[in-house]
C-alpha cells in the first residue's frame, strides 16, 4: 500500500481481501439517489452519503455499488449490518487525511463544514477501497 | 445442551462472567449512581446500586400484579431503563442525519404524545382484559414467531413513556412529582407485557445476559430445527434477508419497529441459532400500499459459525437487533431457513429459500424504491408527523389489534390525533437543534437528566388535571 496515496480512513464494516474500485458520486438529497438509479452505473460507482442511516442509501445498497463511504455511522449500524449482508463493502465516520476542516462544531456534532469539505475532496475522484483490514478502511487515490 | 466446543461466547453465560465491553472506555453517568460500562457488568454494577427487588432477579407474578409501586420501585425503573436505553444505543452508535427522514425531530414528538396519550389506551386494556392478570396473557400471545408483540414493541411502551415524560421535563412543563399516577400505569402495563413474553421472569434481555428466546419451546423447537445447510446459496440467503430486513426499515420510518431478533437458541455444537423477524406489510400505514400482496412477515433462521466467526460475546438486545463482538457475524452464517407469515395472526409455514427468491424478491426490491420516492416527495413536516404517528400509534397497535379494537380506538380516541399541548411544543422541538442536541444532550446529563427521580413526598395518585 506504501505506493498507493491514502485520500482517508474510516471504520471498516466488511473484512474484504479483495480491493474495490469506482468514482465517488455524492448522495445529498434523496433526488441524488433516485437519479443514481436510473441511469447512473452503480457498479462502478463507490457512493459518499453523509449518515450512517440505512434508508437513504437503500436503493443503491440493493444494487450492489462498488462501494460505501459514509461522513458518519459506524459498522454496528444497520446500514452496516445490510451492507455486510449484501456484500458491499462500507468505510463509515471516514477521517480525511491532512484535513483541513474540524469534524466536530461548536454544538459538538459533525458540522456543515466537515461534510462540505470532504464531499468536495473526494466528489468525482476514483478511488480503491481496501477493507482487509477487520477494523480500519482505506480510502485510496485509484491514479 | 451437550456442547463440547468451547466457543468463546459461551463463557458468556457463566454466572461469574463479567462479559466484554463492546465499546470500552465509555461509561454511563446518572446521579446517585457509580459510572457504568457496557454489557454484563454494567447490568451486574447497577442492580446493586438498586432500592428494590424489582430487577434483581426473575420477578414473581405476584410482584407483576401488584397495582402500585412504590416510589422506590418507580425510581429503579428510572434508573435501570435509561441505562439499558443507552447501553443499546452504544451499540448502534451515532448514525447522523437521515437526509430521508428527521427522525430525531419526529421522534420528540412521538415521546411526548405517546406520554400524554397512551396511559389512557394502556388502562382501557387493561379493564379489558380483566387487569394485569390478562395483560400477562396478552404479553404471553406474542410468543410465536412473526409477532408484533414481541420485546420491541413491549420496551417501546415503556421507554417512550419515560422518554416522553423526559421531554416535558426538559422544556420545563412538567415536574418530576407529576403524573405519578400514569407513571405508574404506564410501567406496570410494560411489566405485565414483558413478564407474559419473556416467560423467565425478567423485564429486560439485558437483565439475563442479553437473551431473548422468547418463542414457546414448540415453536422454538420447529425453527431450530427447520435450518439446513446453505452451500452455494449463502450469497441469495443473505441478499434475500437483506432486502426484507431494508423494506421493513422503510415500512417501518426508518426505524426498528419491522425487525426483532430472537435468540440465541445453542446447538448442541455450540452454535448460536438466531430467529430473525422482517414485518413487510402494514395496512395502516398509507405508505406501504406498495407492499401489499407480499408476506405479512418472513423470519430467517440462521446458524452461525461462532467458531469461524470467532464470536467473542452475542447480544440480543431489546431494541430487536443482534449485535456481536466481532461485529461481523455475517460471514459466518452456515445455515438457514425462511418461514412466512401470509397475514398477521395465520399459522407460519415453511418455504425454501429458492422459492422466497423466486415470489419475493423483485417485489421487495420494487416497494422499497417505491416507498423512497414517495417520502423524497413528501413535505418535511408530514414526514415528522407520519414518522411520529410509526411510534406512538405503531408502538401500541399490536396490543389493540390483538384485542380487536384497534378500529374502535382509532375513532372513539382519535388515535391518530396529537394532543393540542404536544402540537404546540412543535416548533420547539424543531428548532435550534433541539433533537439532535439539546435532547441528547440532557438525557444523560447527570446534573440535569431527562430521567428524574420521582421525589420522596410525591403522591402516588398524584396527576396533573390542569395546565396553569
Amino acid at each position: 500500500m506504501s505506493e498507493d496515496r491514502v485520500i482517508g480512513t474510516g471504520l471498516n464494516v466488511i473484512c474484504a481481501a479483495e480491493r474495490s474500485e469506482g468514482v465517488v458520486r455524492y448522495l445529498k438529497k434523496p433526488s441524488d439517489v433516485i437519479n443514481l438509479v436510473r441511469d447512473g452505473d452503480i457498479g462502478n460507482t463507490v457512493v459518499l452519503a453523509r449518515a450512517g442511516t440505512v434508508t437513504f442509501v437503500g436503493p443503491v445498497l440493493s444494487r450492489k455499488p462498488a462501494g460505501i463511504i459514509t461522513i458518519e455511522g459506524a459498522p454496528q449500524s444497520h446500514l452496516g449490518i445490510l451492507a455486510r449482508e449484501f456484500g458491499v463493502r462500507a468505510v463509515m465516520s471516514i477521517e480525511l487525511a491532512d484535513s483541513a476542516v474540524e469534524r466536530k462544531g461548536p454544538d459538538g456534532v459533525t458540522s456543515e463544514a466537515y461534510v462540505d469539505y470532504a464531499a468536495g475532496e473526494l466528489d468525482g475522484k476514483r478511488v480503491v477501497l481496501d477493507c482487509s483490514d477487520a477494523d480500519r478502511g482505506v480510502i485510496l487515490a485509484a491514479d | 445442551m451437550q456442547t463440547t466446543i468451547a466457543a468463546e461466547y459461551l463463557k458468556r453465560y457463566r454466572p461469574e462472567d463479567d462479559g466484554v465491553r463492546f465499546m470500552p472506555g465509555l461509561e454511563f453517568n446518572l446521579a446517585g449512581l457509580p459510572p457504568l460500562p457496557d454489557g454484563i457488568l454494567g447490568d451486574k454494577v447497577l442492580r446493586q446500586n438498586l432500592r428494590t427487588a424489582l430487577f434483581k432477579g426473575p420477578l414473581t407474578e405476584s410482584t407483576i400484579l401488584a397495582p402500585q409501586h412504590s416510589i422506590d420501585e418507580l425510581n429503579d425503573i428510572m434508573q435501570y431503563f435509561p441505562w439499558n436505553f443507552w447501553d443499546q444505543l452504544v451499540l448502534r452508535a451515532t448514525e447522523g442525519v437521515s437526509g430521508l427522514i428527521p427522525r430525531q425531530e419526529y421522534e420528540l414528538l412521538s415521546f411526548a404524545n405517546a406520554w400524554l396519550r397512551w396511559p389512557e389506551f394502556m388502562l382501557d386494556m387493561q379493564h379489558r382484559v380483566g387487569g394485569l392478570e390478562g395483560v400477562v396473557e396478552l404479553g404471553r400471545r406474542g410468543r410465536v414467531p412473526g409477532s408484533k408483540i414481541n420485546m420491541l414493541h413491549i420496551w417501546c411502551l415503556g421507554i417512550c413513556s419515560l422518554l416522553g415524560r423526559g421531554v416535558f421535563l426538559i422544556l420545563g412543563q412538567e415536574k418530576p412529582s407529576e403524573h405519578v399516577a400514569e407513571l405508574n400505569t404506564a410501567m406496570k402495563f410494560w411489566e405485565a407485557l414483558a413478564y407474559g413474553h419473556r416467560a423467565d421472569g425478567y423485564l429486560l434481555g439485558s437483565q439475563d445476559r442479553y437473551t431473548q428466546r422468547n418463542l414457546d419451546e414448540q415453536w422454538a423447537t420447529r425453527l431450530v430445527g427447520s435450518v439446513d445447510s446453505l452451500d452455494n446459496g449463502a450469497s441469495d440467503f443473505r441478499s434475500l434477508m437483506a432486502a426484507a430486513e431494508l423494506l421493513a426499515f422503510y415500512v417501518h420510518f426508518d426505524c426498528r419497529l419491522g425487525m426483532m431478533d430472537l435468540g440465541p437458541y445453542i446447538l448442541d455444537n455450540g452454535n448460536p441459532v438466531i430467529v430473525r423477524n422482517a414485518f413487510l406489510r402494514e395496512e395502516v400505514y398509507p405508505w406501504a400500499e406498495p407492499c401489499d400482496g407480499l408476506p405479512y412477515a418472513m423470519t430467517f433462521v440462521l446458524e452461525i459459525d461462532a467458531e469461524r466467526a470467532a464470536i467473542e460475546e452475542l447480544r440480543c438486545i431489546d431494541i430487536g437487533t443482534l449485535m456481536t463482538k466481532p461485529y461481523d457475524y455475517v460471514s459466518g452464517i452456515v445455515k438457514g431457513s425462511v418461514w412466512v407469515r401470509d397475514e398477521w395472526n395465520s399459522e407460519p409455514r415453511q418455504v425454501s429459500v429458492g422459492e422466497a427468491r423466486t415470489l419475493w424478491y423483485e417485489q421487495i426490491s420494487d416497494a422499497s424504491l417505491r416507498i423512497f420516492n414517495i417520502f423524497a416527495r413528501t413535505p418535511r413536516r408530514h414526514l415528522i408527523e407520519q414518522g411520529a404517528f410509526v411510534y406512538c400509534v405503531g408502538m401500541i397497535h399490536p396490543f389493540l389489534r390483538e384485542l380487536g379494537i384497534y378500529d374502535e380506538i382509532r375513532d372513539e380516541y382519535r388515535l391518530w390525533d396529537f394532543d393540542e399541548r404536544v402540537s404546540r411544543v412543535y416548533y420547539e422541538l424543531d428548532r435550534n437543534q433541539f433533537a439532535r442536541v439539546t435532547v441528547p444532550t440532557k438525557l444523560f446529563d447527570p446534573k440535569d437528566s431527562a430521567f428524574a427521580l420521582v421525589p420522596g413526598g410525591a403522591g402516588l395518585w398524584r396527576s396533573k388535571y390542569a395546565y396553569v
